[in-house]
């Protein structure tokens, strides 16, 4: 038996427990910076979303300049009318629009960590409203995604997504620099429930208005006098109404 | 025609535009580093005598 043996089981006691000591300490520091990371990246969605969307502006401006020229070419009638660099340029500018939506649909939940927003998944909100600002101008049917009959979004779109956002796609870059009045955007997390809630009621009004048009048309309620009986025009009484009330109002807007 | 001036990967750009986040990232991205160095070396004994 060595005579050092208890001084070298003490040392390596001591070493054990320096090692372990240290490692905990390198967990520590890793735990707390993780969540210092977390903390930033939820309070600055918005920053991280809005240099996305000076990307998607710059996008847009050169795919705008190519799409008339490429966008309805297969590569082979490209090629033939000397326009081989100008699709290729396109198709990269679809992928990179794939890459900007991804980025965004990342950020918009905190790469995971907040899954929420207000009672919306994240990522429901950022593939209903994260696309398209007139969304529920352009598709007033978005809400019937998936149900017989519903009518389709009017824009190229992925069938592997729920909410038919318009696709990453060559024919999607296509379809969003020809229609302006869809006006792609990405928008912060306030603006995307704005949008969406906007959109909600916009579809809530059309509901309303599909139930007053049922069983042979417009009938128009009114409440004559305070607290009196609403009183029912049919619809053959609902024009000559509507150009008595806007008659009474161009007389009203003149007295004063 | 414009030309995009940032070349870098959207998610990379989105991060770096999260103030602190690449000042974080970069500070845990040492730690682990160094924690792998400390690692896969024979970590000396503390002096005893």
């Amino acid at each position: 038996m060595p005579d050092d043996l208890g001084r070298r089981a003490v040392e390596a006691r001591r070493a054990a427990e320096y090692l372990h000591a240290e490692h905990q300490a390198f967990q520590d520091a890793r735990a707390d910076l993780r969540g210092r990371l977390d903390t930033a990246l939820l309070a600055g969605v918005d920053h991280g979303l809005r240099a996305l969307s000076s990307l998607l502006a710059e996008l847009l401006d050169e795919a705008r300049d190519l799409a008339p020229i490429v966008a309805d070419l297969d590569a082979d009638h490209a090629i033939d009318r000397g326009y081989g660099d100008q699709w290729r340029r396109f198709g990269r500018l679809a992928d990179r629009l794939g890459e900007i939506r991804e980025a965004q649909a990342r950020i918009m939940c905190a790469n995971g960590r907040r899954p929420m927003v207000g009672t919306l998944p994240a990522v429901a909100l950022m593939s209903i409203a994260g696309h398209v600002r007139r969304f529920g101008t352009l598709w007033p049917e978005w809400r019937a995604v998936g149900t017989d009959g519903a009518p389709p979004p009017p824009w190229p779109y992925d069938r592997l997504d729920d909410h038919l956002p318009p696709a990453a796609t060559r024919a999607g870059l296509a379809w969003l620099v020809a229609h302006p009045e869809a006006d792609p955007w990405i928008p912060t997390t306030e603006e995307a429930l704005d949008a969406f809630y906007a959109a909600q009621q916009v579809g809530a009004d059309r509901d309303a208005a599909s139930l007053a048009t049922t069983r042979g048309g417009v009938c128009v309620l009114l409440e004559v006098g305070a607290g009196g009986p609403p009183t029912r025009f049919e619809p053959k009484q609902v024009r000559r109404l509507s150009t008595a009330l806007l008659d009474a109002a161009t007389v009203v807007e003149g007295a004063r | 025609m414009t030309t995009t001036t940032d070349e870098r990967a959207p998610l990379t750009l989105a991060l770096s535009a999260v103030p602190d986040h690449d000042r974080i990232r970069d500070a845990l991205d040492l730690l682990n580093r160094e924690h792998l160095r400390r690692a896969t070396t024979t970590a000396p004994p503390p002096h005893t005598t």
